[in-house]
């Protein structure tokens, strides 16, 4: 693997999607090459940073009496 | 009426699919993806509260004919674009005026600019919020902003965003290379980062530089 093969699937190997053989391949090449090392390194940060900007969130309590509403209302006409 | 205890969809299987399930366990289990996908998307509250209930609606509408040809999280995060999509089609809100062509971004080299104004709920969301990063996320294209947010935030993989948005997995791949390159960007050129006094990750606008000054 060379370093731009590399750095095209970075993205899956961060998202734990590559089959068990690209996932070898990945890491070994990761393993002797600081420039994808540092690539992959920034990719996680970026994505620590927009994941610490979005907390998942509690939707709000009267959701669900608001959908039962518009259901019955649906159901009736 | 219990309260989902999980961030993310139940895990495939959980809930067996082949079997009738009821609205309100459908409801119980998917409410919380889908509000936060939608309110990630909108970064307002109150429009994230209304296509949630709209996206519900139609799950209630739908689920009888529902056959269980794609899983269940599938279907119901589809449903969930498509009454995203139409919002943003029928450009009601100011991030879908806000938001620029992939190409404009690019031509304009202005990922941070501050053409977005905002209503009173979206200030409240905003002020919790990093400003940085979500300011870049509202000027992102739809396309790209839903890859990103399906992906990066609710933890869905390739193959279920190109069958939620039916799409193949190339464009999937695409569009999440070219958002996280663009973000990776964004971040790096115009943000800085680190941790306030209660260890709570702040991001602001880089101060000008000095260079170049007379």
């Amino acid at each position: 693997m060379n370093c731009a093969e590399c750095q095209d699937i970075i993205h899956a190997y961060q998202g734990d999607e590559l089959e068990e053989q690209l996932l070898a391949e990945t890491e070994a090449h990761l393993a002797s090459c600081p420039d994808c090392r540092h690539e992959a390194a920034d990719l996680l940060a970026s994505l620590a940073r927009l994941r610490a900007t979005f907390p998942d969130q509690m939707p709000p309590a009267a959701l669900w009496g608001k959908i039962q509403a518009q259901t019955r209302k649906q159901e009736t006409t | 009426m219990s309260q989902s205890p999980s961030v993310l969809a139940p895990q495939e299987g959980q809930r067996q699919e082949s079997q009738a399930v009821g609205f309100a366990d459908v409801f119980d289990d998917y409410q919380r993806p889908i509000y936060n996908y939608l309110l990630r998307m909108t970064q307002n509250h109150a429009e994230a509260e209304d296509l949630t209930q709209e996206t519900f609606i139609r799950v209630h509408r739908s689920l009888p004919s529902f056959r269980g040809e794609a899983k269940l999280s599938t279907w119901i995060y589809r449903i969930a674009s498509n009454v995203s999509t139409d919002h943003f089609r029928r450009g009601v809100t100011q991030q879908a005026k806000a938001a620029l062509s992939l190409d404009e971004m690019e031509s304009e080299g202005e990922w941070l600019g501050d053409g977005v104004s905002s209503s009173p709920q979206q200030l409240a969301a905003q002020s919790e919020m990093s400003d940085c990063v979500q300011r870049f996320i509202t000027r992102l294209p739809t396309d790209y902003r839903t890859a990103l947010v399906l992906h990066d935030l609710q933890a869905l993989k390739n193959r279920e965003i190109a069958d939620v948005l039916d799409i193949s997995l190339s464009t999937v791949k695409i569009r999440l290379h070219r958002a996280r390159k663009k973000l990776r960007e964004a971040l790096d050129t115009g943000c800085d980062f680190g941790h306030d006094e209660r260890n709570v990750f702040f991001c602001e606008p880089k101060a000008p530089s000095e260079e170049g000054r007379p």
